[in-house]
């Protein structure tokens, strides 16, 4: 009887010719993440110290006129420049959302979650949100501790807080935290899923990890076992966090340019600049007032006239305040292409 | 650790086995899911994970072991889904088999390969594991981390089912 099996089996597979898929295989193994923080550690400190003292001075404090949730998707939608991260041809407008993707940057204190808009296929964007945890971001300051391809599958059982999210991995090698990841980047890592899927369902219901239709016992060397909540937002997520513009985007100097993001800082107090690519020229700086004190991110949006500034690469900047002077600001940046 | 250290291993990596075994684990993926586009597809990520996982495998036969299993896990999710997210990160064209003309062979094919879609997930990994790629009990339990009276009791019921789905189809040798 097993004998007929194996037969059948091999006849069933001897019929199959398999296609060619090496150059696919070359293409998506190319490349890898991009890594840095670029300029950024390189010398923009004194700068930054320079323009906190502006950020003082203008701080009021302030109430936010709306009250966005974290776990909400964004309100306005990023850029149309934005580069589409599942397909090399951006599907027509109509075909496609956007999703929160969380991923890990630098702030002074450590690593922590910066939130990132993705344009996705709009039909299956809440699985395109954690598949792009594997994708390589599009800001090349941040990083993700998730290989490509780990997650399988998302899915929600109920409204809001109540319910579950599962979150269902492809492979029993994230149980293990990998060589070379520290333990605050597996914490992070876990995290970035949670915030991710939370984002995706607009709800704060908590995360099971699944592998093979299974509760899985640890993702990165953290313990999963049992259902998560997100780890406490202060300390998780990056103050700041821009909204628009998108890495790469093209603006007309011509438009009102706004730039748009969410933070939580002392007094509310959150200034963004435009400044050169290369060297230090600061075209103008302006602050906006989000909030603080909650546990939560507040928006904050400002707005610039960029008549008269030349074309080229520039760098939009958005910081914290930190009333200490110790330099203690969390930072996000975007790197923007000014045309005429 | 850079990059660049493990970049050219992981890529010569991907071209040895690609040469040795895509063809075996694509046939192996068509016996677990439902069209042979979807299996290269499920081939073709496993190849792409196991590249990005190279710094921890460093060794073709580890290599082959995770290749094997993530296409046993990926076809599985295959099955469970319509791989749209996958789809669109494709970068090939699907449909790249071929198509062959009627024959008895071709026909007794299609009755097995509509067979093993009728039996439970547990039973069809267990029969192709065990009777494609010779694995033994203690392996497929091991695979898929089920215990190896588990195996046994799959591979039975399974058997008796592909028998009595395939009626006909058993029984004719030629």
């Amino acid at each position: 009887m097993s004998d007929r099996i194996k037969d059948l089996l091999h006849e069933v597979a001897d019929g199959v010719d398999p296609g060619d898929r090496l150059d696919a295989i070359r293409a998506e193994t190319s490349g890898g993440r991009r890594t840095g923080r670029a300029w950024w550690a390189a010398g923009g400190v004194g700068l930054i110290a320079a323009s906190v003292v502006t950020a003082v001075a203008l701080s009021t404090g302030g109430t936010p006129s709306s009250d966005p949730d974290p776990a909400q998707p964004a309100p306005t939608s990023p850029s149309e420049t934005a580069t589409d991260p599942v397909s090399s041809e951006p599907p027509p407008e109509a075909e496609t959302s956007t999703v929160a993707v969380y991923y890990i940057g630098d702030t002074p204190n450590g690593p922590r979650l910066y939130r990132e808009f993705r344009r996705v296929p709009a039909k299956a964007d809440k699985r395109l949100a954690l598949v792009s945890l594997g994708l390589a971001p599009l800001d090349p300051d941040y990083r993700s501790a998730w290989p490509a391809k780990e997650i399988l599958d998302v899915a929600f059982d109920g409204v809001g807080a109540d319910g579950l999210i599962q979150v269902s991995l492809t492979d029993e090698s994230v149980r293990a935290r990998p060589a070379g990841m520290d333990e605050e980047t597996a914490r992070l890592g876990v995290e970035q899923a949670i915030y991710t899927a939370q984002a995706a369902f607009a709800a704060r219901a908590p995360v099971q990890f699944m592998l093979n239709g299974n509760p899985v016992d640890q993702v990165f060397g953290v313990p999963t076992a049992e259902p998560l909540a997100a780890g406490d937002l202060l300390s998780t997520l990056a103050h700041v966090s821009l909204t628009e513009p998108s890495e790469g985007e093209r603006v007309d100097n011509d438009e009102p340019f706004t730039v748009t993001g969410v933070g939580n800082s002392f007094e509310g107090n959150i200034v963004t600049r435009i400044q050169r690519w290369e060297g230090t020229y600061i075209v103008d700086q302006i602050p906006a007032i989000a909030g603080m004190g909650e546990d939560r991110l507040f928006p904050f949006e400002v707005t610039f006239d960029l008549t008269g500034v030349p074309p080229g690469d520039y760098v939009v900047i958005s910081q914290t305040d930190d009333p200490s002077g110790a330099g203690m600001f969390d930072t996000d940046t975007r790197r923007i292409t000014i045309v005429d | 650790m850079s990059e660049n250290l493990l970049g050219p291993d992981a890529d010569a990596a991907v071209e040895q086995l690609y040469a040795a075994h895509w063809r075996q684990l694509v046939r192996l993926s068509v016996l677990l899911v439902h069209d042979q586009a979807a299996a290269e597809d499920v081939v073709q990520d496993a190849f792409v994970a196991m590249h990005g996982h190279w710094s921890r495998l460093r060794d073709p036969d580890k290599a082959l072991a995770y290749l094997r299993q993530a296409v046993v896990n990926r076809s599985r999710s295959a099955l469970r889904h319509d791989v749209v997210v996958e789809r669109h990160a494709r970068t090939s064209a699907p449909g790249e088999g071929t198509v062959e003309g009627p024959s008895v062979g071709g026909a007794r094919r299609d009755a097995v390969r509509a067979a093993l879609l009728q039996l439970s997930e547990r039973q069809r990994e267990v029969l192709v594991l065990r009777h494609y790629l010779d694995w033994s009990e203690a392996q497929i339990a091991d695979a898929l981390d089920i215990s190896p009276g588990s195996v046994k009791a799959h591979a039975h019921r399974g058997s008796a089912a592909l028998r009595a789905l395939l009626g006909d189809w058993w029984e004719d040798e030629s």
